[in-house]
């Protein structure tokens, strides 16, 4: 059963955004770790990165499997979560909480308007 | 889907036609083959899997793929293959490895099971597959040992399992180029990729910028 978290936001790409504040941290979703399987690997861009919304801002290699995370906004990456880089099984575990991935200032919020709703997102990978 | 054709032995270059391959945005399956060559999966610590000195010493390319998974030996008598098409996430390990077994199976393979992303034939591995998801397309290519030189294998990789080769478990002994032309028999696939001057100038520079790159290669 997948778990969709229904206070975020999601791309088409399987990422999910959630706004703290006007910083927005994101991670990828538990359809896509489930079928990633376990993660041994992740990639993010340093601190201090612009990504563009929908463009790679890291990877993540699960088993033989290596994939693109890709931004949910325009933005400059503030943190990456250092627990992710020494555990990435921790994306495996808890996708939407402990296993975040980056926290990005955003250069235009409006883009967030762009994302699915839990609920479409819903009808979107059923 | 459409069917290519690198036309090179050279594991850099091979590398480099299914990247822009990727880029094309169109769905495609490939065969090739690479000269005596390791090739390393995309986070692997190239010293930690090969023995270095043992593959220059011998003549055998050491190159970095983009896909996960561990290191490989190829040679000419491993076939490879790719299925390049829009990324789906059903679109598993496991997916593209059962269309494989279900063409070795009519070709007199016995035995054929999958297990931990593998392809087994009577609990040895023949095929270990590897995928890379890039801007909506996935690539999953895949090894077929078919009548590849076994025992240089635990020479040049630190690490290496319990392997077979295809060839003797065949119904019919044919040659690396038979098996080849079962394979593509067997997908069915009547339209060729054409490419122009253009995409071959693209595959060499992806080639020379990436692949024959120190820094890609060692991760460096």
């Amino acid at each position: 059963m997948i778990e969709i978290d229904e206070k975020l936001l999601y791309t088409r790409s399987n990422e999910w955004a959630e706004n703290l504040d006007g910083i927005i941290r994101t991670g990828i979703d538990d359809y896509s770790q489930s079928s990633l399987g376990d993660i041994v690997h992740i990639e993010i861009f340093p601190e201090g990165s612009r990504v563009m919304a929908g463009k790679p801002f890291g990877t993540i290699e699960a088993t033989k499997s290596v994939s693109e995370i890709h931004s949910p906004v325009t933005g400059v990456i503030l943190h990456v979560n250092p627990e992710i880089l020494k555990s990435p099984g921790l994306v495996n575990i808890d996708p939407y909480g402990e296993g975040w991935l980056a926290e990005i200032s955003p250069e235009n919020p409006a883009e967030l308007d762009s994302l699915m709703t839990s609920s479409a997102y819903k009808s979107f990978i059923s | 889907m459409r069917i290519a054709d690198s036309g090179s032995l050279l594991p850099a270059y091979n590398l480099a036609f299914e990247e822009y391959i990727c880029g094309l945005g169109l769905d495609v399956f490939m065969l090739w083959r690479n000269s005596p060559s390791v090739i390393i999966g995309r986070f692997q610590d190239m010293d930690s899997e090969v023995d270095t000195e043992f593959a220059r010493a011998h003549g055998i390319n050491v190159v970095r793929r983009n896909s996960g998974g561990g290191a490989v030996y190829h040679d000419l008598g491993n076939v490879n293959y790719s299925f390049i098409l829009s990324d789906d996430r059903r679109l598993t390990l496991e997916h593209f490895s059962r269309i494989i077994m279900d063409i070795l199976s009519g070709m007199g393979v016995k035995g054929l099971d999958f297990r931990h992303n593998d392809i087994l034939a009577g609990g040895l591995k023949i095929s270990g597959g590897a995928q890379y998801h890039h801007e909506g397309r996935i690539l999953h290519h895949g090894t077929l040992l078919f009548d590849s030189n076994l025992g240089i294998i635990p020479q040049v990789l630190r690490r290496s399992g319990k392997i077979t080769n295809i060839k003797p478990l065949l119904t019919d002994n044919i040659s690396v180029d038979d098996f080849m032309t079962a394979i593509r028999g067997n997908m069915n696939i009547s339209e060729k990729l054409i490419l122009t001057q253009n995409d071959y100038d693209n595959v060499n520079g992806i080639m020379r910028r990436k692949y024959l790159s120190p820094e890609w290669n060692n991760n460096s």
